[in-house]
């Protein structure tokens, strides 16, 4: 397992992660089922991105700090209010760890599963797709020759 | 450096669509063919459609565009210069690997621009020509569809029926029914029934990180087994750096890379580009010698020159009803062809087509937002993606470039690939009339999800990211001053170099190209056959 993170690096990932993609009914946390985990792989394969990702993660300490707190523990729209100035102010890291996010959180089973999808690639099962009625088509042919002779 | 001694008769250079159908076509008549290919064979099996992070694949290693992918058999694109980024894939089977296997024709038309509509210039060789050519490429790549197409003369039986329209076909046909507008199942090399020893598809989706049933074609399961056991040689991981000349100004072989690095040589009687529009004049541009101070074959000037992609828009319409557009094959599903053909009225020459597709799986839905933009992050994010996931359907505005000189392919100074061989370097606009026939598209195409039932349509006016087709850049002619090659694909300065890939599309059609590709291929092949006796000597 890579280890690129710290165990604070981690801890405040989880919790911006589950302000990226909060809870929500069936719908779970981006914090809660394991984006924080990929991102130390993908984040630790790449120097720009652990010079991107140290540097961003700084940043938002030092913007939460001014509301008086960690970032772990101040409410979620405070929070929210520090992301959208991180996004803002540093908007090479925030794309990169939505899009990161998005990445891992989209193939997760449990995510999967909240949308009412199998938890499963589309290989070997694949899918019964209907095939549709043709009849229409009686009308296009009325209509006669479409192309241009040449 | 090994001299190899072993004169091949014929060297093809390509292991892709155009390639192994020309390929399979010589040695079918018994002719000694050995075809280098940079990339090597993949194994379906281990396609990213079995594994559970499948769309990320998407994102990285099977990325349609190579500077992204930037696998060791790849070579960068310097695309800064290009409002469109080439796309391509290496490997045996080349771009068919992760292509969508859109399979329509070209039209009559296509191949008479000059005489019909006054721009660009007419083929050497017509629809008629190519008619056997399109019909045996059927055969041997397997075509689902439907005859009785009224855009088209009548074709030969499909090989199986068409691929089932799903719900997003029934939805979208209905809006074309409404306005009275041209529609039909697109043909498509994707099995519907088991042909030739490969499976029926069975809808799983992503044709583009590769088909684990073979269903869907791919050289490398189609052509290249047939050439194979026909006693075709094929040698993977070897990248052609130049074509070699001899003091007659003759094509004399190539020097290539092998799979360990090691420069090499071959020696061959012919010598055939099957590289893609990109990747041939690549190539030719590369092979400087005394006789061909400017590349080889390039008497002309236009080895490079007159590039034509597809421009594309793409429309995403978002339905209040399901469409589950994730199931069954990702490229086209229905095609029209109201806008194909010239009509001066709507203030461009020449036309477009709609592809009709299917949509897209979750990731893919979050990461673009089906036209949109990623979807947005924070409390808003479930409901974003709600809205369109399993909600959308999408039409792609396939327009017909013009052939441009200044729209080329040229050697970037710098950039190289990991042997060090001079990488090309892009350059494109987009014409006034192409922009004028994609805005017709986008209204037009507005229409038909509107009749559909659409409640919210967006629009990406100009795909950077779509450029498959890759085209024009030694084109065929019979003023060798005004072309690279005959109609028999043979250059005029070099007779025993012959060029079979897109680059000689005079062209570029409104449709997907590699039907029309391999047709081409095929029908150079039974020209060169003609000519054997004179070169193979």
């Amino acid at each position: 397992m890579p280890t690129f993170f710290s165990e604070a690096q981690k801890s405040l990932m989880t919790a911006m992660l589950d302000r990226i993609i909060p809870r929500q009914g069936d719908h779970p946390g981006a914090g809660e089922v394991g984006v924080a985990d990929y991102l130390d792989g993908a984040v630790s394969e790449s120097a720009d991105l652990r010079r991107l990702f140290s540097d961003g993660l700084a940043t938002v300490r030092t913007v939460a700090a001014r509301n008086g707190s960690a970032f772990e523990d101040l409410d979620a729209d405070t929070q929210d209010e520090v992301l959208r100035k991180i996004e803002a102010d540093q908007s090479d890291f925030f794309e990169k760890l939505v899009m990161l996010t998005y990445n891992s959180y989209y193939v997760n089973p449990t995510v999967l599963e909240s949308l009412g999808l199998e938890p499963r690639p589309p290989q070997p099962k694949g899918y019964v797709v209907e095939a549709g009625d043709l009849s229409a088509l009686e009308a296009v042919v009325q209509r006669g020759q479409a192309y241009r002779d040449a | 450096m090994t001299d190899s001694n072993d004169r091949v008769d014929v060297l093809v250079i390509g292991a892709g669509a155009s390639g192994a159908a020309f390929t399979w076509s010589l040695v079918k008549d018994g002719f000694d063919v050995l075809c280098l290919e940079q990339g090597g064979w993949l194994d379906p099996s281990k396609y990213p459609s079995t594994q559970p992070d499948w769309e990320t694949h998407r994102q990285t290693d099977f990325n349609a565009n190579p500077n992204i992918r930037g696998l060791p058999e790849d070579y960068p694109v310097n695309d800064s210069d290009s409002a469109i980024a080439p796309l391509m894939y290496n490997a045996v089977g080349g771009s068919t690997i992760h292509w969508s296997a859109h399979f329509p024709r070209f039209h009559p038309s296509d191949f008479r621009t000059k005489t019909l509509d006054g721009v660009a210039d007419d083929w050497p060789i017509t629809y008629d020509d190519l008619e056997p050519y399109f019909d045996t490429n059927d055969r041997i790549m397997g075509v689902a569809g439907m005859t009785g197409d009224t855009a088209y003369p009548p074709k030969s039986e499909r090989q199986t029926p068409p691929l089932p329209l799903g719900h997003p076909g029934r939805v979208m046909s209905r809006g074309f029914d409404k306005l009275g507008w041209h529609w039909w199942p697109s043909d498509a090399t994707i099995l519907t029934a088991p042909y030739d020893g490969r499976a029926a598809c069975n809808n799983c989706g992503p044709c583009d990180i590769g088909c684990t049933r073979r269903a869907k074609a791919s050289t490398d399961v189609t052509y290249w087994p047939k050439a194979l056991a026909l006693g075709a040689r094929l040698k993977t991981g070897c990248r052609v750096r130049e074509i070699t000349v001899n003091s007659q100004g003759l094509a004399d072989g190539v020097l290539y890379y092998d799979a360990d690095g090691n420069i090499q040589e071959q020696k061959a009687k012919a010598v055939v580009l099957a590289c893609n529009g990109i990747g041939t004049p690549r190539l030719m541009l590369n092979s400087r010698s005394p006789q061909f101070p400017n590349g080889i074959a390039n008497s002309s000037g236009l080895v490079g020159k007159n590039l034509m992609f597809h421009p594309y828009s793409i429309l995403f319409g978002t339905f209040n009803e399901r469409v589950d557009g994730y199931m069954g094959p990702l490229g086209a599903n229905l095609i029209s062809q109201e806008f194909y053909e010239t009509d001066l009225s709507r203030g461009f020459v020449r036309g477009y087509a709609f592809q009709v597709n299917r949509g897209f799986g979750p990731l893919s839905t979050a990461l673009n937002g089906n036209g949109a933009g990623r979807l947005p992050w924070g409390s808003d994010h479930h409901a974003a993606f709600a809205e369109r996931f399993g909600h959308t359907s999408h039409i792609a505005v396939i327009g017909e470039d013009l052939p441009e000189e200044h729209n080329c392919v040229t050697l970037d100074p710098e950039l190289t690939d990991s042997d060090g061989i001079p990488a090309p370097k892009v350059s494109y606009t987009l014409s006034d009339n192409s922009r004028k026939m994609l805005d017709h598209g986008i209204a037009k195409a507005t229409e038909v999800f509107e009749a559909a039932g659409a409640h919210t349509v967006n629009v990406i006016p100009l795909l950077r990211g779509g450029g498959w087709h890759l085209m024009g850049t030694a084109r065929m002619g019979d003023d060798p001053g005004a072309s690279v090659v005959s109609g028999a694909g043979q250059a005029h300065d070099v007779k025993n170099l012959f060029i079979i890939d897109g680059s000689v599309f005079v062209t570029a059609g409104a449709v997907n190209p590699t039907s029309t590709i391999q047709a081409v291929a095929l029908h150079i092949a039974d020209s060169f056959k003609t000519k054997a006796g004179n070169l193979l000597d």
